[in-house]
Order: structure tokens, then C-alpha cells, then sequence
């Protein structure tokens, strides 16, 4: 949860000088790297890790090298440290990738794992990766990443894993294919020579062979167990009767060397090894605060010249680690040594160290094993939103299961904590639960901020449940946050701008947002200062400061390119206010650049729901105003499943709202009437009471958009006198809040209700509205309108916007010719393939057309994305077209695939 | 009796014999306690009441850290 990374994980262990040549090993390694995977499985203490790290020295390859631990289970974090790793030789390698570190927790782990095959592949060079301790890996997606690693492997990346357990791999089917190289226990057996070897020139014990030979026979040839007979001998006069009293005992190795080589170690030492032994690394300052020693360097380096078990984390020697196996033995031996409070104490003493040296996740680890709990759940405060936003939240979850579960239950802190982490995770009904649960607890006062939070919390569960009436209640019952937690006001302010805007309340809402641009900035938040400039650019837009807006956006674009690669998912709305700033000044090559750009981000946006408000949408109005014939409706489809998928099916009515008000666009090629008619007779839409009509805080929603409809729904149907007094309303509305755009459409609308009636057409104030900011989007809505409107501008004197009407203006569209009303898409010539398409190609087209990612076809066929890539552009190719939605409609019309 | 009961039967508390190569002294026997361990023929059978099967893998989990090697897991009554 800790924002910098941990050097000492990334480096290749260092090994002694001195070393068994292990050169039949060596080679299968270097023999290894011609396939995809090469394993080392083998119990603790056979040397894996030596051996490796011995083999990179002498071969002096570059190499990745990433030492796991049990937090890297996070996927967000497993990718960071993996990424830092290639890093170390690739300066740059992967900023493209995980820029939202969000997206860790909310993205298809594959649709990642996918992004970072295919930055290593762009690499061209070899890549050695080296993953040490797979076996602590036992979360889904960080398995499910590296399966897919293992499996999609580009041809210039070779992985080495050691573990103790055999990884969930398809070992049998990669073994079957000649793709993996394994080195197992039988491998790793220290052969006679070797024993002879390791004992006489790395520990210094001269031996008799037959006496090399009955250790290397007791041991089996584990390379732990010859180490530890080794330190048992060193300095020993006996050693025949050492050798005897060994192999002659049942007793377990390790077991009965343990306490050979603990009686053999001054008194000093032995606590000092034992105590030490709790901390998951060594530095001096660490271990003096738990021993209260001051000898914590020199007892490391003399422990690491005598060989025992200290493995040295950095070539400066600063940082140290035990061997896994003789640090859990001296652990055992501590257990049963010291009484439960001296252990507590010296958990206490550790994380009270690690927290000064700045280590707070590990500080919390400690202070959990000290049954120390207020403490614990005091150090995670700060923690929580740092490593929210990086999207480890499976390290806090961790950490927040192993508090008691009745402590975990009374205590308030905790709920909160979980809290945090439900929200996050998106588990909305869990949360609601434990904030009841908190909120009515009694018999118990909570504290004033953390009531304070409570509500907020509460504010904003309701908030994205579309409550807004709870939301509003509960925001205004949150009392002072605490001041030391600048995310917390943050959120307040985030989400009374929210209220205010689907509230209509747009210059409430411009206070909240610099308040909550103060708290972004203080809480040093880059994603909600981005988050709070693009939604300042959404008001301009809704007031109708097209160039404010656009400049705004502009800016913020150039901003965020800047600092990252690939915008992060709080642009979304950006983007979405940018198409439409566009369209409004009917900038079609603009809009479609911001559209493109916007959904060639690819993954890092897909999986909110405010892609398809913010993006979809303004999408599909751009294909209709372009008026290509592209099928924009497929577009809108698209949005639907893609909140059918995030079950967030709630806003569904707004995209059929907006399908209908395309659909009575001039430009659009369908029957307005039918869609108007159908619409109008789903219950609810006339009276006002269907759950289109309520207000939805989704990012970027025009909140009078279903209003509008509805007025021209009951124009286009021919119920003029209903549609004008809803469109009254409508303007009265936007007046009132200062909505320009709505109010031009509005206006717009009742010129043509009036044309409609046969009643004189006054376009005067629409267009004195709308010329200053040359807002002509409105216009081509009404296109039959454009003539009126054209010398309107011209009386009022307004002769560029006039200009700018003309140039828009398709006299074509000023009625849809009867042939199209009555048309259905496939009147658009037929083309026929140049060439046939091949099975597999249709397969792929297939898949697509049910609405898969190129990752999800790739799963799916057992083939590589870039693969699925590749087909798709020879489809294209054949079939015309530049675009997957177009390939599937033309694949459609010609009848290759099923409709 | 199965090893791998469905969802639907819930394991209830069960005495478990585990057995592993060579003798343990009290370093080892004490980190899995509360099984009690006895010797016999070079072997060391770790027995006691384990409460479902999450504990039973914390058991395997500890033994695989010392490294020692498992001969036989054995569920013995019920």
C-alpha cells in the first residue's frame, strides 16, 4: 500500500563469492531460455534461488528480477513491481500501462495482462524475467495474469519461476508442447561431488569422503540440510562423532541441525537471531529497536560471514533477509521460547520502528500480531485512500480480516475502513448494510468526525444508487471532517456539485467544484483535480460557453497528455463535454478526432458506466449530424450492453431516450414517427412518472434531455398543444438556470410547433442566444427551421453566424424523403467482398459481432490478441470498411454472419 | 468418509493423523500445535481434532514451510 516501490525486491540476491559450480544445472537454465517458462519446484531450502542467482552472475545476462511476497497478491501492485522490473533495463517501459492504477482493481485482469504482453513484445529485445517465490501467489487475478503470461508468452520473453508449490499452470499441456523447462527436487540434489564441493571450499569443512558421503546420504543432498550439518561442524573437533550421532538419528534433518547450530551460537547471538527473526527484512536501525541493542550492523555482517542464513538484500549490505526456512524455524524456536506477552512486546517494538522509518504497511502488520488493535486500525487510517487509488485494496482487505471479527464489528474506525474498501470494490449493498449497522448501533456515541464520515459515506453510497434524496440528506448532515484527511472534503464538495447539477443548480454547483479543486489539491489527488477541471468545462458547456468550455478542454487535454500517455478514466466526462462542445459548433473533424482519440484509450475507460453517457452517446449523435449513413443506432446498442455487463441497467433509459430524440434528427435514416410512438406509449413517459425523468447524477447527463424529447416526441406525432406546454416549461427552466443550449432547443421547438401549426415563425431570440458562442448544433436538429433561422441571423445583423448556418446547412435534410421513412438500413448499395473470407476470419467477425473485445476472441479462440488484431484488419480490408461496427453491419447485409 | 465434502454438508470438527518423515523435537511439535504428536518407526504421527478444512490446510501449509516431508493425511473418525 506504500506509494514507492521496495528496491530490495527487484535486485538479484546476492550470493557468496564462493560457489558449487552446478554446471549441468546451468545449463538446462541457459538451454531454459529458448522456451517460454522454465520452473524451479523444489521444497524450501534446495537451493532454487542460489542457483539462479549464481547462474545470472556467471552468464551476466540482463534480467528482471522480482522477489514476491504474500502482498503482491495485489494485482495493481504485482504489476508495478513487474513493470518496475523490466523498468531497470527499459527505461519507460510500460508508462503507457496502468496509468489509472484504479483500473487494477476494476478492469478485466486479462484486458491488463494483454496491454503488458503486448508493450514487451513491442520491446523486440530478449527479456529475462525472473519471479522468485511463486508460491505466495494465491489470488485469482494475479494467477490469472500470469497463466495468461506464461500462455500468450511473446516470443522474446522468457520466464523464470521458482516456487515450493507447483503453480496454477497449464503445466501438463506446456510440458506436452515442448514449452517448459523444469527443475525439480531430484535436479536440485546435491550429487556427491557437489556436497564435497559445497562443504570443503564454501564452508570451509574438510571431510573424509566417506563422511562427505554419509552427510550427502542424511541429507538426501538438500542443500539446506548440508549447510546447517556444515555450520554444526565448522570450528568442531569431533566431527566423526558429530557425523555418527547424526546419521544415526531418526530425528528430522533440520530439526536436529537447528539445535546444533543454535547451541553452538554465543547467547547473544541466539536472541538476537530469535528475535529478529519476526521482521520480514533486516536493517540495522530495525533490528537495534526491537533487540534494544545497539550491535544490530555488526551481528548482521558477522552473521553473514559465517554463512548463517543471511541473505544480504543489496550490494551495500544495508538490507538483509533470513533464509525462509531457518527464519520460520527461528521463529518456532522464539514461540516456544519467550511468553505470549514478550512476543506481543516485541511485535509493539517493531511496528513502533517501522512506522518512524516511514514503513506504516508493515507497521500495521506488527502492530496486528501485537493484538494491538486502536493502533492498528490508527496506522490504516492514513493508509486507505493512498492504496484505494492505487487499487490495492487486497492488501487492506488483508490486513482489515485480521482484526477480531467482534472488535472489527464494535469498533467504528474499522467499519469506516471496510467501508472504503466496499466502496471502491463497487460492493454498494454491502456497504449500505454496514453503515446501517453502524449508524444505528446504540447505546455508543460516536465521535463527531467519525459520525461525520458516516454520513458521508452514506451521501455517497446514495448517490450512486441514484438516491438523491438521501444523498442530499445525508450531505447536509455531515458535520466538520477532520482536517487531516483532505480526501474526505474532497468527496464532500465532489458530491454537492454532483446534487447541484442534477439539481439544475449550476453556479452552487462552480462553488463546490473549487472547493473540491482546494481539497484535490491538498489531498494531493491528481485524479480528482482532473476530475473537478473537466467538470467546470461540462458547466460552461451546459450554459453554453462553447469557447470557454472548449478552451478549458483543450488545455486540460494538453495537461493530461502531458503527464500521462493514456488519460486517466476522470477524463472521461472531459471528452465527453469535448464531442459535444464540437458538435454544438458543428465541428464534425474535431468531434470525431476527440471521439476516436477517446475510445482508442482503450481499456483503462471501458469498464465505467460514464463511457457510455459520456461517450456513446455524443458518439452516436456525431454519426447522425456527420450523416454518412453510419448505423448509429448499433452504437447506442453497444452502450446498452455495456452497462447490461456492469449492471447498470438504471440508465438505460436515457440511452433509449436518446435514441429516440436521433432517430427524429433530420439527418438520421429512420422513421421518426414510429420511434416517436412507440416511445410515447411506454407507460410513464407521458406522465412524467418513468424513471427516464429522474434525475441521474451519471457524469455528463443533460439533466432536461428526457423533457426535451418528450416535447418533440408529442410535435412529431402531431400533439402540438401537449408539446408546446411542455416545451414552455422547458424554456422557463433553462432560463431560469441559465441553460443556454436547452434554452435555444427549447425555443427551436416551439418555432416548430408553431410552423407546425401554420403559425408565423420568430427565430429572434433563438438566434440572438445562440450566435455569440455560433452555437449551430441546434439548428441542423431543426433543419427545416434553417432558412427562418439563417435571416434571422441576417436581421439581427449577426452575418458570420448566418454564414456559419449556411455552410452547415443540407437543403436535403430539410424533410426526410419518404423513401428512406419507409428504409430500412440495408438500402445502402451492397458491396461485395473483393475476397472471400476465410473460416477463422469469420469466426473472429463472429465473435465481434456479439459485441467481444479483441482480448475476450482471443480467449476465446485460444489465439493471441495481436492475432485476432491481424484478422480483423484483413477483414476490413476485404470488406470495405475501417471499423468494427461497420465490418458487422456489412457482414450482416451481405448475410455472412446472422443478423 | 469423503475428503471433499460438498457445500452442502458442512464439515464439522474432525480428528485428523498426519504423518511425516522423521522425528520432530519441541520447536517443530509446538508450531502445530494443538496436534499431538507420537514416534514410531522413524516416523511422526501428528494427531488431534482440526475444526474444518481451512484449518487443515493452515496444518499441510505449516508443515510445507518446515520442509519436511509429508507421507499420509488420514481423517480418522466420523
Amino acid at each position: 500500500m506504500e506509494t514507492r516501490l521496495l528496491a530490495t525486491k527487484l535486485f538479484v540476491p546476492v550470493t557468496r563469492a564462493a560457489c558449487v559450480p552446478r554446471l549441468r544445472l546451468h545449463r538446462l537454465l541457459e538451454r531454459g531460455t529458448a522456451g517460454p517458462l522454465t520452473l524451479l519446484s523444489a521444497a524450501a531450502g534446495s537451493g532454487k534461488t542460489t542457483l539462479v542467482a549464481n547462474w545470472l552472475r556467471a552468464s551476466a545476462r540482463p534480467v528482471a528480477w522480482f522477489s514476491l511476497d504474500e502482498r503482491d497478491n495485489d494485482l495493481g501492485r504485482f504489476l508495478r513491481y513487474f513493470i518496475a522490473a523490466i523498468a531497470r533495463h527499459h527505461e519507460g517501459f510500460g508508462d503507457a500501462l496502468l496509468v489509472d492504477p484504479k483500473a487494477a482493481s476494476t478492469e478485466d485482469p486479462l484486458d491488463l495482462a494483454t496491454d503488458l504482453v503486448n508493450a514487451i513484445a513491442k520491446l523486440g529485445e530478449e527479456l529475462l524475467v525472473v519471479l522468485d517465490d511463486v508460491h505466495v501467489l494465491d489470488a485469482d487475478p494475479v494467477n490469472e495474469v500470469m497463466a495468461f503470461l506464461a500462455d500468450a508468452c511473446p516470443p522474446n520473453l522468457h520466464l523464470v519461476m521458482t516456487t515450493r508449490v507447483d503453480p496454477d499452470l497449464p503445466l501438463s499441456r506446456m510440458r506436452a508442447r515442448g514449452q517448459l523447462t523444469e527443475i525439480r527436487a531430484p535436479d536440485l540434489r546435491f550429487t556427491r561431488e557437489e556436497s564435497s564441493a559445497f562443504l570443503g571450499d564454501v564452508m570451509g569443512v574438510r571431510l573424509a569422503d566417506e563422511q562427505v558421503a554419509r552427510l550427502e546420504s542424511r541429507t538426501e543432498g538438500w542443500a539446506v540440510g548440508l549447510q546447517m550439518a556444515a555450520l554444526s561442524l565448522q570450528g568442531r573437533d569431533d566431527a566423526a562423532s558429530f557425523i555418527e550421532g547424526f546419521a544415526g538419528s531418526h530425528r528430522y534433518v533440520l530439526d536436529y541441525l537447528m539445535d546444533e547450530v543454535l547451541q553452538r551460537l554465543p547467547d547473544g547471538a541466539r536472541s538476537f537471531l530469535m528475535q529478529t527473526s519476526i521482521l520480514r527484512q533486516l536493517t540495522a536501525p530495525l533490528v537495534d529497536s526491537v533487540t534494544g541493542r545497539d550491535d544490530g550492523a555488526t551481528m548482521l555482517e558477522g552473521l553473514e560471514r559465517s554463512n548463517v542464513f543471511t541473505i544480504p538484500l543489496d550490494n551495500e549490505r544495508t538490507a538483509y533477509r533470513y533464509h525462509h526456512l531457518f527464519g520460520t524455524l527461528l521463529r518456532h524456536e522464539l514461540e516456544a521460547a519467550v511468553s505470549a506477552e514478550e512476543l506481543r512486546a516485541l511485535h509493539r517494538r517493531a511496528s513502533d520502528a517501522l512506522e518512524s522509518l516511514g514503513q506504516c504497511e508493515d507497521a500495521v502488520d506488527h502492530a496486528l500480531l501485537a493484538e494491538d488493535y486502536d493502533r492498528a486500525a490508527g496506522l490504516l487510517v492514513p493508509l486507505v485512500m493512498g492504496s484505494t487509488i492505487r487499487g490495492e485494496s487486497h492488501a487492506l482487505a488483508q490486513l482489515l480480516a485480521r482484526f477480531p471479527p467482534a472488535y472489527a464489528h464494535d469498533n467504528p474506525m474499522v467499519t469506516l475502513l471496510n467501508g472504503w474498501l466496499d466502496y471502491y470494490q463497487f460492493k454498494f449493498s454491502a456497504l449500505s448494510r454496514r453503515l446501517g449497522v453502524l449508524r444505528s448501533a446504540r447505546g455508543r456515541e460516536l465521535s463527531p468526525s467519525v459520525a461525520a464520515e458516516l454520513e458521508l459515506l452514506i451521501g455517497m453510497v446514495a448517490c450512486e444508487a441514484g438516491d438523491l434524496e438521501t444523498a442530499a440528506a445525508a450531505l447536509d448532515r455531515v458535520g466538520p471532517l477532520p482536517d487531516d484527511r483532505p480526501y474526505l472534503h474532497a468527496f464532500e464538495s465532489m458530491h454537492r456539485a454532483v446534487l447541484a447539477l442534477v439539481e439544475d443548480r449550476l453556479d452552487d454547483a462552480r462553488a463546490e467544484l473549487g472547493r473540491t479543486r482546494e481539497a484535490a489539491l491538498a489531498a494531493n489527488d491528481p485524479y480528482a483535480v482532473t476530475w473537478v477541471e473537466w467538470q467546470f468545462a461540462h458547466v460552461d458547456l451546459l450554459r453554453g460557453e462553447l469557447s470557454a468550455s472548449m478552451r478549458a478542454h483543450e488545455q486540460l487535454l494538453e495537461e493530461v497528455t502531458q503527464q500521462y500517455p493514456v488519460p486517466p478514466s476522470s477524463s472521461l466526462v472531459g471528452f465527453g463535454t469535448g464531442i459535444y462542445v464540437a458538435l454544438h459548433q458543428h465541428d464534425l473533424a474535431r468531434a470525431e478526432e476527440l471521439s476516436t482519440m477517446a475510445s482508442s484509450l482503450g481499456s483503462g475507460l471501458g469498464r465505467q458506466h460514464g463511457y457510455v453517457s459520456c461517450l456513446l452517446m455524443p458518439r452516436a449523435q456525431l454519426q447522425v449530424q456527420a450523416g454518412r449513413g453510419e448505423d448509429w443506432q448499433a452504437t447506442l446498442d453497444q452502450g446498452i450492453r455495456h452497462l447490461d455487463a456492469l449492471d447498470q441497467m438504471t440508465s438505460v433509459p436515457r440511452i433509449e431516450a436518446q435514441r429516440v430524440r436521433l432517430a427524429m434528427h433530420p439527418r438520421s435514416d429512420v422513421d421518426a414517427r414510429s420511434h416517436a410512438a412507440r416511445w410515447l406509449q411506454t407507460p410513464g413517459i407521458r406522465d412524467g412518472t418513468h424513471e427516464v425523468y429522474r434525475p441521474n447524477p451519471m457524469p455528463g447527463v443533460q439533466v432536461e434531455q428526457p423533457r426535451f424529447v418528450l416535447a418533440r416526441a408529442l410535435s412529431t406525432v402531431g400533439e402540438h398543444e401537449s408539446a408546446r406546454e411542455v416545451a414552455t416549461e422547458l424554456r422557463a427552466r433553462a432560463k431560469a438556470a441559465g441553460r443556454r443550449i436547452c434554452e435555444v432547443e427549447a425555443l427551436l421547438l416551439l418555432a416548430e410547433i408553431a410552423d407546425a401549426q401554420g403559425q408565423a415563425v420568430d427565430l429572434g431570440e433563438a438566434v440572438r442566444l445562440a450566435a455569440p458562442q455560433m452555437l449551430v448544433g441546434p439548428f441542423l436538429e431543426f433543419e427545416a427551421l434553417m432558412q427562418f433561422a439563417i435571416s434571422a441571423a441576417r436581421t439581427a445583423g449577426q452575418g458570420v453566424f448566418a454564414t456559419a448556418l449556411s455552410a452547415a446547412h443540407r437543403p436535403a435534410c430539410t424533410a426526410k424523403p419518404a423513401a428512406v421513412v419507409a428504409a430500412t438500413p440495408s438500402a445502402e448499395p451492397i458491396v461485395v467482398p473483393a475476397e472471400a473470407l476465410s473460416d477463422r476470419e469469420l469466426e473472429v467477425l463472429g465473435l465481434v459481432a456479439m459485441g467481444m473485445s479483441n482480448a475476450e476472441a482471443s480467449r476465446k479462440l485460444f489465439i493471441a490478441p495481436s492475432t485476432v488484431k491481424k484478422h480483423l484488419e484483413h477483414i476490413y480490408g476485404k470488406l470495405g470498411v475501417n471499423r468494427r461496427t461497420q465490418a458487422v453491419a456489412r457482414a450482416r447485409t451481405l448475410g455472412l454472419i446472422g443478423a | 468418509m469423503t475428503m471433499h465434502p460438498t457445500p452442502e454438508t458442512p464439515v464439522r470438527a474432525a480428528t485428523y493423523r498426519i504423518c511425516v518423515e522423521g522425528y520432530f523435537g519441541r520447536r517443530l511439535r509446538a508450531a502445530l500445535e494443538p496436534l499431538v504428536a507420537c514416534e514410531e518407526h522413524g516416523r511422526t504421527v501428528f494427531e488431534g481434532i482440526v475444526r474444518d478444512q481451512a484449518a487443515l490446510y493452515g496444518v499441510l501449509r505449516r508443515l510445507e514451510r518446515t520442509g519436511c516431508t509429508l507421507l499420509s493425511v488420514l481423517k480418522v473418525d466420523g
